[in-house]
C-alpha cells in the first residue's frame, strides 16, 4: 500500500484546483490593472478600486445585498429556529406536511420558485422592489435554516428541558437558556447558509425586484455585455473578505462547507 | 406525620393504551418513599405525573391539600432528579446547580454560597467549574442530586437515579442518598426495578404492576408479609405453593395439612402460600416436614443455593450446610413461615 | 416540551401565503388563457400542446444533452479528484476539500463574468494564443463556453458528496479484497467504486438537476440568442409576456426534475444501505480495537 506514487496525485488535484482558482487569480490581477482591458497588464493601479467607491449603482447595490442578507438571515433563522423546535413535538401529520412543503422550495429549480413569488406579488399588485426582494429572500432561507436545526432538536435530549422547567425555567426561559445553546451550531450553520444564499442569490432577486432595486448580481448581470473591471475589482474584495474570515476563524467555514453539502443532499430527501 | 402529596385514582393513557389504572397514593413529610416494580408497570409515569411532565388522564393530583393536576412543572414545589441526570451540557458544574436560583433571580452571592453548601453536602467540593464531560458517572450523579436539592424543594423526585452506575458505586450511592435525605430531611420519592434498592433505603415501599399498585408497606412488612403472588416473586425469591386455606391457623398443600399463624380467610378458599428458601431446612428423612430428593447445588457465595424435588414440586432452599446431589432429605419449616395470600388471576 | 407545539402556526401561514399559494397561481397561469381576474379568464390546455411545438422540443432536447455532458465531464474529472484528495492525510483532506468550496462562495455572476472576459475573442487566452504566433479562437456563445461555465460551476457539488462516500467506507474492505486475492484496480471496481456509488448519485443529482435549469449561464456565456429550458422561462416573461405558456413551461419542469429527484433519490437510498453496512463495521472494528 505504501508503494503508491504521489505524482499522480499531486498532478490531478493540482489541475482541479488550478481550473477551479484561474478566473478568480485573473480577476484579482486585474483588478489592478491600469488599463481598461482585461487581457493585457498594463501596470499596477488601483483606478478600478476608485472607480469602484465612486460608482453610485454599485455601491447602492451592496447596500442592497448586504442589508438584505442581514435582515433575511436574522428573520429566517429565527422563524426557522422556532419552527423547527415546534416541528419536533407536533404531531407527526402537521410535521409531515410541514416538512413536506417546505422541501418544496429546495427541490424546485430556483427559477420555478421565482417565477412563482413573480406571478404572486404581481397577483396582488404588490409593487415589487425591496420588500418583495426581502420576502423572497427570507421564503428561500427558511427552508434551509429548517432542515439545518431540525436534527439538531431531534437529537435534543427530551429530559433537558424537563429539568429546566422542574426547576422553575418558564418554557421561554428555558427555550433561551437551555434549548437554543444546544442547537447552536445548527442554527450556526443555518444563518451562514441563509447569509451565503441571499447575498449570492441572482435568480430569484432578479424576477422578484424592480424599481431601480437591484443587488450585486443583478448589476454584474446587466453589466456583463460591458467590460467593466470595477466588477473584478469588487470580486477581489469579496474573495479577501472570506479569505480574512477564513483566516480568523479556520474551523468554522469547515463546518459550513459540511453543512452545504449536506443540505445539498438534503435536497433529494 | 403531615400528608403531603396525595393522588387520587390516577390514570394514564398513552394513544389508547392504558398505563396507569386508579392509582390512589398518600406521600407524608420527611418520608423515603420508593416506587417499586418492572419496566413498564407504571411507576416513572406516577413519577412524571407528580412532577408536571404528564398529565393524568382522570384522578387528581393534590399537594398540601390543592390540586396541582393543571399546574405546570415549574410553579410545583416539586424537584426531580432524572434517570440520565439531564445536566445541561453547555454549562460546568455551578452554573448547573445554579440554574434555579438564576430562574429565581436571587443575588449572585446567595446562590454562590447556597452552590458551595450543596456541593459540600454531596461531596464535590472544588468541582464548580468542572464540564459536565469531564465527570464521571458517580460525580454526574451528585451534581444531578445537588441541582435538584439546592431549590430546597418540599419533595424531591428520584427516576431510577442509579441505573447507570455500576453496582459497588450504586451501593455506596443508596447509603449516601439515604443520608442526604435524613440531613436534608424533606420527601423522597424514589423510582426503582431493583428490590434490593428498595429494602435498603425506604421507609416505604409501593409495589406496582400491570398499572396497579399491589402493596403499600415498609421494606419488611412488604418482605414478610405478602399480600399477593406477585409481591412474593418481585420481592426476594420465593417458593410459592397453590394451597387450601382449611381454617384458621391451618392450611392444606402437598397433600399435607400444615399449622400456620393466618387468619382471617375464608373456610376453604383457595389460597397462595409463600416460603422463602432461607426459611426452608434440609434435615435427614424423618425429621421434617415434606420428603424430597436433591436435585440440584449452586454455590451463590453467602450460602448454597439447593433444589429439593419433593412428590410435587421442586423447592428451593437457600442454607449454609451443604448437602449431596441424590441424598434423600426432608425438609423442615416453622409455622410463622408458613405465609398465606389471596390468589390472584393473572399471576 | 408540548409547550412549543403552538409556535408551529406561524411558519404553517407562511409556507400557505409564499410557498403554497404561488405554486397554486403557477397551476392556475398554466391552465387558463388571457385574462387573470376571476371573472375574464378562461380554461384551456392548449399552452400544454405548444410543447408539441419543434421548437420548444428543441430547446428541451438540448438543456437535457448540455446537462448529461456537463454531469459526465464533472464525473470524469470529480471522481479522480475526490478520491486522490481521499487518499491524503486527514489534515491535508480538510484543506483540500476547503479549497474546493470556496470558489462556491463566490457570487456565481462575478465567476463567470470572469471567464467571458478569459475565453472572449481578445481575452486572455486568444492573447495568449496570438503572442505563440497562432490564429484566434471563437469561443465565446458556443456550446463549448456554456459548458465550461456549468463545469466549473457545478464541479465541486460532484467532488464533496463522492469524497465523502470515499471517506465513509472502511478501508479494511480493499484490505480484505486485496487479502482474497484482488489486484489493486480489480479491487477498486470491485469493491471501492460500487461502494462509492452513493456519492456519485448526489454527485449526479446536485450536477444534472440545475444544470438542465439554469439560466444565467447560458445567457452570460452563450449570448442572447442561445437558449435552455431555463432561458425560455425566462423569455416567456419577460420578453414575450406570455405568463400562460411560461406558467406551463415552468410546471413541466418542476414536474421533470423532481420526479427525476424522487427517482435518484430511491436508488441512493439502496446504493446507501450497502454504505451503511460499511459503517457499522467500522463502529464495531473500533470498539473491538
Amino acid at each position: 500500500m505504501k508503494k503508491e506514487r504521489k505524482f499522480p496525485k499531486i498532478i490531478i488535484i493540482g489541475l482541479c484546483l488550478i481550473f477551479l482558482y484561474f478566473p478568480l487569480l485573473v480577476m484579482s490581477v486585474f483588478s489592478f490593472n491600469d488599463a481598461k482591458s482585461l487581457s493585457n497588464f498594463k501596470g499596477f493601479s488601483l483606478r478600478w478600486y476608485e472607480s469602484l467607491f465612486n460608482n453610485q449603482q454599485l455601491l447602492q447595490a451592496i447596500y442592497v445585498s448586504v442589508s438584505i442578507a442581514i435582515l433575511a438571515t436574522i428573520i429566517a433563522t429565527i422563524l426557522g429556529t422556532i419552527t423547527a423546535i415546534a416541528l419536533s413535538k407536533s404531531k407527526r401529520i402537521i410535521k409531515t406536511a410541514v416538512i413536506q412543503v417546505n422541501n418544496l422550495p429546495i427541490m424546485n429549480p430556483e427559477i420555478v420558485t421565482a417565477i412563482s413569488l413573480m406571478i404572486f406579488f404581481s397577483f396582488l399588485k404588490i409593487e415589487k422592489g425591496y420588500l418583495t426582494m426581502l420576502l423572497a429572500h427570507i421564503a428561500f432561507c427558511t427552508p434551509y435554516v429548517i432542515t439545518n436545526v431540525y436534527p439538531k432538536v431531534q437529537q435534543l435530549d427530551e429530559n433537558l428541558a424537563d429539568a429546566a422547567m422542574d426547576l422553575g425555567a418558564t418554557p421561554f426561559y428555558t427555550l433561551i437558556k437551555v434549548i437554543i445553546p444546544q442547537i447552536m451550531p445548527g442554527i450556526r450553520a443555518g444563518a451562514l447558509l441563509s447569509f451565503t444564499m441571499s447575498f449570492d442569490d441572482f435568480i430569484i432577486s432578479y424576477f422578484v425586484s424592480g424599481n431601480g432595486v437591484e443587488n450585486i448580481s443583478i448589476v454584474v448581470y446587466n453589466m456583463s455585455k460591458r467590460m467593466n473591471p470595477s466588477i473584478y475589482a469588487l470580486s477581489t474584495i469579496v474573495l479577501a473578505v472570506i479569505m480574512i474570515v477564513l483566516l480568523l476563524g479556520t474551523f468554522i467555514p469547515y463546518i459550513l462547507l459540511k453543512k452545504r453539502e449536506g443540505e445539498l443532499n438534503e435536497k433529494i430527501s | 406525620m403531615k400528608k403531603l402529596i396525595e393522588l387520587d385514582n390516577l390514570t394514564k393513557e398513552f394513544d389508547g393504551q392504558v398505563v396507569l389504572k386508579g392509582i390512589h397514593l398518600d406521600i407524608y413529610e420527611n418520608e423515603f418513599i420508593t416506587l417499586l416494580g418492572p419496566s413498564g408497570c407504571g411507576k416513572t409515569t406516577t413519577l412524571r405525573i407528580i412532577g408536571g411532565f404528564e398529565e393524568a388522564s382522570s384522578g387528581e393530583v393534590l399537594f398540601d391539600g390543592q390540586d396541582i393536576s393543571s399546574l405546570p412543572p415549574y410553579k410545583r414545589e416539586v424537584n426531580t432528579v432524572f434517570q440520565k441526570y439531564a445536566l445541561f451540557p453547555h454549562l460546568d458544574v455551578f452554573d448547573n446547580i445554579a440554574f434555579g436560583l438564576n430562574v429565581k433571580k436571587m443575588k449572585k452571592d446567595v446562590i454562590h454560597t447556597k452552590v458551595t453548601d450543596i456541593l459540600e453536602l454531596v461531596g464535590l467540593q472544588g468541582f464548580e467549574h468542572r464540564k459536565i464531560s469531564q465527570l464521571s458517572g458517580g460525580q454526574q450523579q451528585r451534581v444531578a442530586i445537588a441541582r435538584a436539592l439546592v431549590n430546597e424543594p418540599k419533595v424531591l423526585l428520584l427516576d431510577e437515579p442509579l441505573g447507570a452506575l455500576d453496582l459497588k458505586l450504586r451501593k455506596a450511592m443508596q447509603i449516601e442518598l439515604k443520608h442526604i435525605q435524613k440531613e436534608v430531611g424533606i420527601t423522597f420519592v424514589y423510582v426503582t426495578h431493583d428490590q434490593e434498592e428498595a429494602l435498603t433505603m425506604s421507609d416505604t415501599i409501593v409495589v406496582m404492576n400491570d398499572g396497579m399498585i399491589q402493596q403499600i408497606g415498609s421494606p419488611l412488612d412488604i418482605y414478610n408479609e405478602p399480600e399477593n403472588r406477585f409481591v412474593a416473586q418481585f420481592i426476594g425469591e420465593s417458593n410459592i405453593i397453590e394451597g387450601k386455606f382449611i381454617k384458621d391457623l391451618l392450611v392444606e398443600f402437598d397433600g399435607q395439612q400444615f399449622v400456620c399463624v393466618d387468619k382471617g380467610f375464608d373456610e376453604g378458599q383457595d389460597v397462595d402460600i409463600v416460603i422463602r428458601p432461607e426459611d426452608l431446612d434440609i434435615v435427614e428423612v424423618g425429621q421434617g416436614k415434606i420428603e424430597g430428593v436433591v436435585s440440584s447445588i449452586i454455590f451463590k457465595g453467602v450460602h448454597y443455593e439447593i433444589m429439593v424435588e419433593t412428590k410435587h414440586r421442586n423447592y428451593k432452599v437457600h442454607t449454609t450446610d451443604l448437602s449431596e446431589i441424590g441424598k434423600k432429605v426432608n425438609l423442615d419449616f416453622w409455622p410463622e413461615d408458613i405465609h398465606v395470600m389471596d390468589k390472584m388471576g393473572t399471576y | 416540551m408540548k409547550q412549543y407545539r403552538k409556535l408551529v402556526t406561524p411558519y404553517c401561514l407562511w409556507l400557505f401565503v409564499l410557498t403554497i399559494i404561488p405554486m397554486l397561481l403557477i397551476f392556475f397561469y398554466a391552465i387558463t388563457a388571457k385574462g387573470t381576474e376571476i371573472t375574464t379568464f378562461e380554461f384551456t390546455f392548449d399552452n400544454f400542446l405548444k410543447f408539441f411545438d419543434p421548437i420548444f422540443v428543441s430547446v428541451l432536447i438540448k438543456s437535457l444533452i448540455l446537462g448529461i455532458i456537463t454531469t459526465l465531464i464533472c464525473f470524469i474529472i470529480g471522481y479522480p479528484v475526490a478520491y486522490m484528495i481521499a487518499k491524503c492525510k486527514e489534515s491535508t483532506q480538510n484543506i483540500l476539500i476547503l479549497l474546493i468550496t470556496i470558489p462556491t462562495w463566490i457570487n456565481l455572476l462575478m465567476r463567470i463574468y470572469a471567464w467571458s472576459n478569459i475565453l472572449s475573442n481578445n481575452g486572455l487566452i486568444n492573447t495568449f494564443l496570438n503572442y505563440l504566433g497562432f490564429e484566434s479562437i471563437t469561443m465565446m456563445y458556443t456550446d463549448f463556453a456554456v459548458v465550461i461555465g456549468m463545469v466549473y460551476c457545478f464541479l465541486p457539488f460532484m467532488i464533496l458528496p463522492i469524497h465523502t462516500s470515499l471517506t465513509s467506507m472502511d478501508p479494511s474492505l480493499v484490505e480484505a479484497s486485496m487479502d482474497l486475492g484482488a489486484s489493486r484496480v480489480r479491487s477498486f471496481f470491485k469493491v471501492t467504486f460500487p461502494l462509492s456509488l452513493s456519492g456519485v448519485l448526489t454527485g449526479i443529482i446536485m450536477v444534472f438537476l440545475p444544470a438542465i435549469s439554469e439560466f444565467v449561464i447560458p445567457k452570460m456565456l452563450g449570448g442572447g440568442q442561445y437558449s435552455l429550458i431555463g432561458n425560455f422561462i425566462e423569455n416567456q416573461f419577460i420578453t414575450v409576456g406570455n405568463w400562460h405558456f411560461g406558467s406551463a413551461v415552468s410546471m413541466i419542469l418542476a414536474v421533470i426534475v423532481i420526479v427525476m429527484m424522487a427517482c435518484l433519490y430511491r436508488i441512493e437510498k439502496r446504493t446507501n444501505i450497502a454504505d451503511d453496512d460499511g459503517g457499522r463495521g467500522n463502529e464495531k472494528r473500533k470498539k473491538i480495537s
